[in-house]
């Protein structure tokens, strides 16, 4: 589960450095390519051939969000099929970030996108803090593109999203999209429209000095006053 | 004040013209270079006092003056007082009785240098001193060119009024005519010396350039007063020392009232001019004693700080349109600036006034000009002066005024605040970039090392102590350090995590949660015999759903092949469509790494106790957070809607769930004892009882971990309850859909 850049940490657990643990939330129809998505982030493969997520999964890796600040995000990917969406619906509450991803080859996950969007704004905890990004994936299959990106960025930006069209196999955007997600709460987090609430996952306060206490079950109170 | 002395001073000055100006021109541009880079220094502040000056041209005096400096003292002071009075009185009809006065004591100068000269050579020189005035004023440059030579002080000049006269051009054009007229038939009626020939081209071109800066050169003349006296303190007499320092310092104050004038408007000038004049000479006698150059510099600061104070106001409406920094601080950074300058000029002419010393003639002719000046300004003023001059000067002051903006905006923007601005900017940016460092680098060794901090305001003791000190510290901390991070390598949470246990417990436990509400929910709906048989059939699923005593359990030292049919035939009984893969997995890859260590360990060959440690740990939370993912897996499979229909009834399942939770936990803990045995024959083979003490610790710690890791499984075992009665509920819900 956990890349390989992440580990060289100086041999630490790489989640052990991560000043805030952000969750986010990859949705979107089936076979759309979430997890490959998320597989190419986190553990730097693709595979051709991959099972259907079943419920939701979970990766989570290190990512930098400015000189020295490492969050650790925990991307939830959640199953597209029709038949787990109404398990799939308990899992944005504690989501900070979501992801609304449709495959250009296949206008028809780019078409509920609407859906999906509507969904999460219902489940999410606070609907107006919350980033939302559309990823336009599997960029690489130009050929059989039924999606212009116009149309794609036009959606995000009706919505007030932020849009990326991304490819796991030819690895495409796929750093950058997750990076401005990162960048993007991180930044909210510092301006104080978000915070850590207790009873709330979404941003967790994680670890940046080694010598804490480390004890997952109670989660660092270190960090909160950095939204100060 | 002996006739035959300023004459005699006058003809040697203008036959020696020729050879001190080339000295003038040697020196000068030596000046040029020092001054020049003086001034270009400070130049934005010059250059912003004669732009300012040039066009109100009553702040051109001071500078002019200032920058005439020895060289064209006299001269510059006499035709400059002339003019100026001329101009004054000319302009300001209504103050006549100030100009009046004022005329009255330059005339004196002018007077008693006039009947020392005679009137023809006065004119020529005056005409001279005009220009070299001009030039001087200009920049050392021209009077360099000026008097010797002509081509580089034209093309100097064309530069140099094109930089500063064209915004005087427009206003002063008239009254430069006037003079070029005025020049030329002097020049052209006196023939005095050879250097009349040279000097016509170069009067011409003085003069058009004192035309232009016609007002200015009056102006200059007052402000160039000051040196002069200066000069003549050395050189010559005291009489003329004190006079001129009069009309110095009447020069001086009249730019200062020029200044200020400027803001107020032209007419104020006057009488400002003659308080001034009355305040002077306590400021001439300081300035002029000593050396005449360092005296001129004391005097130039005074006058540039006047100016300057003076530009601040004109300074302060320029730059708000043009964004300029602050008045105060461009009026200090003038200051600055000049008095650098100031103390530059003096050095440069420091060795320029020694040529010059040596050469009296230069100062005589300076001298003998201004009388000729004096003259020339009599007869400008009461003829044409009064006349066209005052045509001229009226066109052009009222010119003067409202150009002063446009003009000063072009010449601020252009040089003096950009010069200003990159000057003042370098050096006040510099100097802050410095402090920032500092302070910076104070924070950063503070922010590192609050033991140095401590220590450094603390105790006294010598640095090396402190240092070493520090440092054991800090190895000391690096192998805590270390150790923390050997710590972290083993702790079962942070590996819990990493192996997603974490996130699976959380979103079982969302699940499980919104499985509750759902149930609670459920139940506040119904009522009577449904309430009561719901109850009844949830208490029986709770009941059903209890761990068996671990204990009691049998624990056949379980194969692996048991475990894999085990927990796949519970699974089963759970009804659940997953399968138990990435458990299998797991456990069959930790038992054949501890097949291997054991066999490893009866081959002798050491294992790091350590090393084992972790891996015991990483085992049991990766084998762990499995589990949890199966129950998470199994409680999401389960409460799709599809799946109700052909599962077996709740308590089956519950019955099911428990004994899998039972052959997990049991799995748990027979890992947790198998890496204890081979941390135990570890020890056991490398014998030496403090072996055995070292492992004891490690032993311990798996079987924490291992406990821990089973109260994992039973949470997540636990989280299992609410959703079976949820889909049991919904079972019972559907069936009764159905039914009805």
């Amino acid at each position: 589960m956990m890349s390989a850049a992440a580990e060289e940490l100086s041999g630490l657990p790489p989640e052990v450095i991560w000043e805030y643990q952000f969750r986010m939330i990859l949705v979107g129809d089936s076979t759309v390519g979430k997890s490959s998505l998320l597989r190419r982030f986190c553990d730097g493969k693709f595979v051709e051939v991959s099972d259907p997520t079943v419920g939701v999964d979970f990766f989570a890796r290190l990512i930098e969000v400015a000189p020295g600040r490492r969050v650790k995000l925990q991307l939830w990917d959640t199953a597209g099929q029709e038949r787990f969406r109404s398990i799939t619906t308990s899992y944005y509450r504690n989501s900070v970030g979501v992801l609304l991803v449709y495959d250009i080859s296949n206008r028809r996950s780019f078409e509920n996108l609407q859906e999906w969007l509507l969904e999460a704004k219902e489940n999410v905890t606070n609907p107006c803090s919350t980033t939302y990004m559309v990823i336009g994936h599997k960029s690489d299959l130009e050929d059989k593109r039924e999606v212009y990106k116009e149309e794609g960025e036009k959606f995000a930006q009706a919505y007030n999203m932020k849009f990326i069209e991304t490819s796991a196999k030819a690895c495409i955007n796929v750093e950058a999209a997750f990076s401005v997600m990162a960048k993007e709460i991180y930044v909210k987090l510092k301006n104080g429209d978000l915070e850590i609430k207790d009873g709330w996952d979404g941003i967790k306060g994680g670890f940046t000095a080694p010598r804490e206490t480390l004890r997952l079950e109670e989660p660092r109170q270190d960090k909160k006053n950095c939204c100060a | 004040m002996a006739d035959s002395e300023d004459e005699e001073a006058f003809h040697s000055a203008g036959e020696e013209e020729v050879t001190p100006p080339s000295q003038k021109s040697e020196e000068k541009p030596s000046k040029s270079g020092q001054p020049s880079s003086t001034s270009s220094g400070g130049a934005s502040g010059k250059k912003e006092v004669q732009n300012v000056g040039k066009p109100n041209s009553k702040k051109a005096k001071g500078k002019k003056g200032k920058k005439k400096k020895a060289s064209m003292n006299d001269k510059g002071d006499n035709s400059e007082e002339m003019k100026g009075e001329a101009t004054m009185s000319e302009k300001d009809a209504a103050v006549s009785s100030e100009t009046d006065q004022q005329d009255t004591k330059q005339q004196p100068h002018s007077e008693t240098q006039l009947e020392e000269q005679n009137q023809p050579d006065a004119d020529v020189e005056t005409a001279e001193g005009v220009k070299s005035e001009l030039k001087s004023d200009k920049k050392e440059e021209r009077t360099s060119a000026v008097e010797d030579t002509p081509p580089e002080s034209s093309k100097k000049e064309n530069l140099k009024e094109q930089d500063d006269s064209s915004p005087k051009k427009e206003d002063s054009q008239p009254e430069s005519e006037l003079a070029e007229e005025g020049g030329d038939a002097k020049a052209k009626t006196d023939s005095q010396v050879p250097e009349e020939e040279e000097q016509k081209p170069h009067v011409k071109e003085d003069a058009e350039q004192l035309l232009e800066t016609g007002s200015e050169i009056n102006r200059d003349a007052q402000g160039a007063s000051p040196e002069p006296s200066q000069d003549d303190d050395e050189n010559k007499t005291l009489e003329t020392d004190e006079r001129t320092g009069e009309s110095a310092s009447a020069s001086s104050k009249q730019t200062d009232a020029a200044e200020d004038a400027e803001a107020g408007g032209g007419r104020s000038i006057m009488g400002a001019l003659s308080k001034l004049t009355g305040e002077k000479p306590a400021e001439k006698k300081a300035s002029g004693g000593g050396w005449g150059w360092g005296g001129w510099g004391a005097s130039l600061v005074s006058s540039v700080s006047a100016v300057g104070h003076g530009l601040s106001s004109v300074i302060e409406n320029v730059e708000t349109s043009l964004g300029l920094p602050k008045p105060e601080e461009l009026t200090e950074q003038e200051k600055r600036q000049q008095e650098f300058i100031v103390t530059l000029d003096e050095r440069g002419e420091g060795k320029e006034g020694k040529e010059e010393d040596g050469d009296k003639d230069e100062d005589k002719d300076e001298e003998t000009k201004d009388p000729g000046e004096g003259e020339e300004m009599e007869r400008d003023g009461g003829k044409e002066g009064e006349e066209e001059g005052d045509e001229k000067q009226d066109q052009s002051t009222p010119e003067d005024q409202p150009s002063v903006p446009s003009s000063m905006k072009g010449f601020l923007s252009l040089g003096a605040s950009a010069i200003t601005s990159v000057v003042g900017k370098t050096v006040t940016g510099g100097l802050d970039a410095l402090e920032t460092i500092g302070r910076k680098t104070m924070d950063v060794l503070q922010e590192g090392e609050h033991r140095l901090e401590g220590r450094r305001s603390g105790q006294k003791g010598n640095l090396s102590e402190m240092l070493r000190d520090a440092k054991e510290e800090a190895e000391t901390a690096a192998v805590l350090e270390e150790e923390e991070r050997e710590r972290q390598r083993a702790h079962f949470g942070i590996l819990f995590d990493k192996y997603q246990g974490l996130a699976h417990l959380e979103a079982l436990e969302m699940i499980s949660n919104q499985s509750e509400s759902k149930v609670q929910g459920s139940l506040s709906t119904l009522s009577g015999e449904d309430l009561q048989s719901l109850k009844t059939e949830l208490i029986e699923i709770r009941d059903a759903f209890q761990l068996e005593d671990l204990e009691s359990e049998e624990q056949p030292e379980g194969s692996e092949q048991d475990f894999v049919n085990a927990i796949t035939e519970h699974l089963f009984g759970v009804s659940v469509a997953s399968t138990p893969d990435k458990l299998q997995r797991v456990q069959r890859s930790v038992h054949e790494w501890l097949a291997e260590c054991k066999s490893q360990q009866e081959a002798a060959q050491k294992q790091d106790t350590k090393e084992l440690h972790i891996k015991a740990i990483e085992t049991l939370a990766e084998f762990s957070s499995r589990v949890i993912e199966q129950f998470h897996k199994a409680c999401e499979l389960m409460l799709l809607p599809q799946d109700r229909e052909h599962t077996k009834n709740a308590v089956q399942r519950a019955t099911s769930l428990s004994k899998l939770t039972s052959v997990l936990a049991t799995e748990v803990s027979n890992q947790a004892s198998k890496f204890a045995d081979c941390l135990n024959r570890e020890a056991a083979n490398q014998e030496e009882g403090a072996e055995t003490a070292d492992v004891n610790p490690l032993i311990t710690n798996i079987y924490l971990e291992a406990s821990n890791s089973t109260s994992y499984i039973q949470d997540a075992f636990q989280l299992v309850l609410p959703v079976l009665q949820m889909v049991a509920i919904e079972r019972k819900r559907d069936a009764t859909t159905e039914t009805s």
